[in-house]
């Protein structure tokens, strides 16, 4: 059935396309009133987006095209999250769009957020690879923008290159669902429960596609935006919406294919031994090599980058028992290391520290090292929980837990020589928008049962 | 406030905390006063506290109990009982104290107060959490404002060797978080209430043997005792003296606490069973702390060895519960309350060895025209150091006394108790050859330590000199404040 009638659900995603296509096609007109029109719509679409996810919010899951892209809690719950990071990153953007009417890659950044959106409502392979595609396309013309600040533009092809071995990573992924399932839909390509038993090394091996593809966007990208980059305006530029945006919508697509292919929401306990160990290796894995990595290159971009890995190691360890009550903290790690990543990026475009800003920058540091009172500690505690819970081997608990110590260390490290460094007072101005995100660490962690209830509730998926 | 005693003395330090951020780096009078108003207030709840404690009752008394995170089944639960009193009296006293000694101190005061001051709320958090989850925040709190207070106010060539206690810091809490997750999935009662766990034994009941020793080594970790204490001496060594004294005088009681606070009650049967392990773990560091005493001519050195061999003295005291075995209930009592007051007497005993130095100075720069003031001082020094040898009459002379006299009840830990007075004997003739260096002022000894950080030292020195001395002959004042408690703690161990 073709559930054309659903589309009145889609209207936000709709009048994001609507700004696209705006800029798009009259990015060369330059009268005033028709600007003004462009900025109104823009404002008018974000307000519009926010005020129908939030009334939609909890309503009841559909689906549109054939059932290709669907809309249910937890596409609305991602949808929020992922206009956030983009108006977190992107308001001086904004701002200067707003005020002069002209923009650099706006455009780019609007397409990215669209396909991320809509990755997260794609049901269909095809659906997903499409937006999948969308969003490297829109990443490597922002990309190409930047290759005249880099001396060697070789690095350009490299990550164009790592891009395209992604998406080839991520077809074959997909081809081996469908030749498991024989569909092509997330929500009907349920494995039975004894083909999972019979065989979870196959699965183990398609996780492993799958998390590759989706998830080295999250763990290669970082390394190569950053690490033959000696222009700090590149990654800073580019370590913005554009990389954290895909980033968390793959994560979200990962857990609505996994919730489709394995039945394990449905049914608790489920879960085969071996993919428990291969998805916690995988995980722990990870976390060992960033540290590796870091050991060896011990500049503070690098221990940014490693951070970031190390807590996706951390999150996609959730994914080894797939509880509701493990993806619900993996969710809300994702969104407390975006926000905290998000303060730290934008606390490192002022060389100069000032006391406010050396404050500021502890209470992120403090929760990247997940001190009590902080949302990493209140995400870990509940993650190791949630796998002990879960049914993962204590040994396995306490070799997550040795492998995040090192992180806990050079942060600490950090922390001591911040405030060895002299404070400038007199004209630093302080960031608001990392000020609230201090400000927001801080508030996640007072009411994170709220948080957690609603990050919970919104764990329904269309079926 | 009358009715929530304990939670005003728990947020007091948090707002200050808050409050000391907020203030310029500049206004250091400022800093210094609001963290005296804190302590201070923190002082004189705990009086409150003293005064409206029913000495008679064994149970849970101030009790605030808040449903905190239902969907974990986390409460907000603080309490008190004799212990934990003791060593709240014991938290605060010192960082009274602290905030004074210094008053002086040179650069980085706000840094210094902050530090000081979510310390302060971590411990005095630890001290009354009866909630596992709560004690977990607040352990992590105190480890890590400690860590930074140690690394921020040494000498930045030592920073390595802080790296110690960095490390031991980390896996001890790794290991006391891996045991409350072990604890919340084993035990049928969903939630960390501390209370709800202790009163069903049989919740516990398959994870005795590896709950027992994941606490006791996540606890013992940053604990002064061998072998456990590399990192003690890079950690204490370089410090000013107020990161010393917070260090050495209280921060080296947490695990002692975790271990009576949590261990014993949770894990009763291995508590029983591998009762000699500590009483191995007190007498091994008796004989290793009283020989380091012996042969360092450096102060600074004697008093962090000093430190551990008062400590070593507490687990020999808990090692008299291996006579619950055998019934004999009075033995056990004995041990554990001397274990009480030990770690008491020689947090208070600390404070005042680590400001010996600067006693030493003073007494020296009294001219003889002054008078009977540099004797008064120089009687003050020697009254110190006769504490410390636990001259009868003194606090810690009742407090050691009680622990030999437990663990000597029974066979099996009675050579101990004989082995362990050598260490006595070694310790004692090293104070004795530090009086008579400072007597005649020789050289044997090397005093060198950074006085200018030290203010208001004879006023401190004096004052717990005064309450070691009078506690000391007078014990039945302690020993009423803590004897119902630790007579149901035992009760209990003994039902179960």
């Amino acid at each position: 059935m073709n559930n054309f009638l659903s589309l009145h659900y889609f209207i936000p995603e709709f009048i994001l396309l609507l700004n696209v296509f705006c800029l798009f096609f009259s990015s060369e007109i330059k009268q005033r009133h028709l600007i003004k029109i462009r900025q109104i719509l823009l404002i008018v679409s974000v307000v519009t987006f926010v005020a129908l996810n939030l009334i939609r919010w909890f309503d009841h899951p559909c689906g549109l095209f054939y059932n290709s892209f669907v809309h249910d809690p937890f596409s609305n719950m991602f949808s929020i999250i992922l206009l956030c990071v983009f108006l977190i990153f992107e308001l001086p953007e904004l701002w200067k769009y707003w005020s002069s009417g002209y923009t650099n890659d706006l455009l780019q950044k609007l397409i990215i957020l669209t396909a991320s959106i809509l990755l997260l409502e794609a049901n269909s392979t095809i659906g997903l690879l499409l937006c999948i595609g969308l969003i490297y396309i829109g990443n490597s013309i922002i990309m190409n923008r930047f290759s005249h600040l880099n001396t060697d533009n070789s690095q350009i092809t490299v990550d164009l290159t790592i891009q395209i071995l992604l998406f080839g990573l991520l077809f074959f992924g997909f081809s081996i669902v469908y030749g498991f399932t024989g569909s092509l839909y997330f929500h009907t390509a349920q494995l039975p429960a004894a083909a999972l038993l019979e065989s979870p090394f196959n699965f183990c091996f398609l996780t492993l596609f799958l998390i590759l593809g989706l998830g080295l966007f999250g763990i290669i990208l970082p390394f190569r935006t950053l690490h033959e980059d000696h222009h700090q305006t590149y990654h800073v530029k580019y370590y913005g919406s554009s990389y954290f945006l895909p980033f968390i919508a793959l994560f979200g697509s990962l857990i609505r294919i996994l919730n489709g292919i394995f039945p394990m929401i449905r049914n608790y306990g489920a879960v085969p031994g071996e993919y428990m160990v291969f998805v916690i290796g995988l995980s722990i894995c990870l976390i060992a090599g960033a540290n590796f990595y870091y050991f060896k290159k011990k500049t503070i971009n690098d221990l940014f980058v490693i951070s970031l890995i190390i807590h996706y190691g951390l999150i996609i360890s959730g994914l080894a028992v797939f509880t509701k009550e493990a993806l619900t903290v993996s969710i809300y790690l994702i969104i407390s290391t975006t926000i905290i990543l998000a303060g730290i990026i934008l606390l490192q475009k002022s060389d100069k520290i000032s006391t406010q800003s050396k404050l500021i920058k502890t209470v992120f540091y403090l929760g990247l090292i997940g001190m009590p009172g902080t949302p990493g500690f209140t995400g870990r505690f509940l993650l190791l929980r949630a796998l002990y819970n879960g049914g993962v081997s204590l040994w396995l608990i306490v070799l997550i837990i040795i492998s995040i110590l090192p992180i806990i260390y050079f942060y600490t490290v950090e922390i001591i020589s911040l405030h060895r460094i002299k404070t400038v007072h007199p004209g630093i101005k302080i960031l608001p928008v990392p000020a609230f995100l201090a400000f927001f660490t801080i508030l996640m962690v007072i009411y994170w049962e709220p948080f957690i209830q609603l990050i919970t509730k919104s764990l329904v998926f269309f079926n | 406030m009358g009715n929530h005693l304990l939670l005003t003395i728990l947020g007091l330090p948090v707002l200050g905390t808050f409050i000391l951020i907020l203030i310029k780096e500049e206004k250091s009078s400022v800093l210094k006063t609001i963290s005296a108003v804190v302590t201070g207030l923190q002082l004189w709840i705990v009086i409150q506290l003293i005064t409206n404690f029913d000495k008679s009752a064994g149970y849970l008394q101030f009790v605030e109990h808040f449903s905190w995170i239902n969907l974990l089944n986390i409460d907000f639960v603080i309490g008190l009982n004799g212990i934990n009193l003791l060593f709240l009296i014991l938290s605060t006293v010192i960082f009274f104290s602290t905030v004074f000694i210094s008053w002086q101190l040179g650069n980085r005061q706000k840094s210094f107060f902050v530090l000081m001051m979510l310390l302060n709320s971590g411990i005095t958090g630890l001290f009354i959490a009866f909630d596992l989850f709560l004690f977990l925040m607040f352990y992590g709190i105190s480890l890590f404002s400690m860590f930074l207070l140690i690394t921020l106010f040494t000498s930045k060539s030592e920073n390595i060797n802080n790296g110690y206690f960095g490390i031991y810091a980390l896996i001890s809490f790794c290991l006391i978080t891996i045991g409350i997750l072990v604890i919340n999935n084993q035990s049928p009662l969903s939630g960390f209430n501390l209370n709800a766990l202790a009163r069903n034994p049989e919740a516990l009941m398959n994870i005795q043997t590896g709950g027992f020793f994941i606490f006791l080594i996540g606890f013992l970790l940053i604990a002064p005792v061998v072998p456990f204490h590399t990192w003690l001496v890079p950690a204490a060594g370089n410090s000013i003296a107020s990161v010393s004294i917070l260090l050495l005088a209280l921060f080296s009681k947490i695990s002692i606490f975790g271990i009576l606070h949590i261990v014993i009650p949770l894990f009763p049967q291995s508590s029983i069973q591998f009762a000699l392990i500590f009483g191995i773990l007190g007498l091994v560091s008796i004989l290793y702390f009283a020989f380091c005493v012996f042969s360092f001519p450096q102060y600074r050195k004697i008093v962090i060895y000093f430190t551990g061999f008062l400590n070593a003295f507490i687990y020999l005291g808990l090692s008299a519960l291996l006579s619950i075995k055998h019934q004999n209930l009075d033995a056990a009592l004995t041990g554990l309350n001397g274990a009480v007051i030990q770690s008491i007497s020689a947090g208070l005993l600390i404070v005042i060895m680590v400001l010996l130095p600067k006693i030493r100075r003073t007494a020296q720069d009294r001219t003889p025209a002054s008078g009977s003031n540099r004797w008064a001082v120089m009687f003050m020094m020697l009254m110190v150091l006769l504490a410390g040898i636990g001259l009868p009459g003194f606090l810690n002379f009742i407090g050691q006394f009680l622990c030999l006299s437990g663990a000597f009840h029974m066979l099996s830990t009675r050579i101990f108790s004989v082995i362990a007075l050598l260490g006595l004997i070694l310790v004692g003739v090293q104070f004795f050859k530090i009086i008579r260096s400072s007597i005649q002022v020789t050289n044997e000894f090397d005093f060198t330590t950074d006085l200018s950080e030290m203010s208001n030292e004879v006023i401190i020195v004096a004052v717990i000199l005064i309450a070691l001395l009078l506690l000391g002959i007078f014990p039945e004042t302690v020993l009423q404040m803590i004897d119902r408690s630790v007579y149901s703690l035992i009760e209990y161990i003994t039902v179960i």
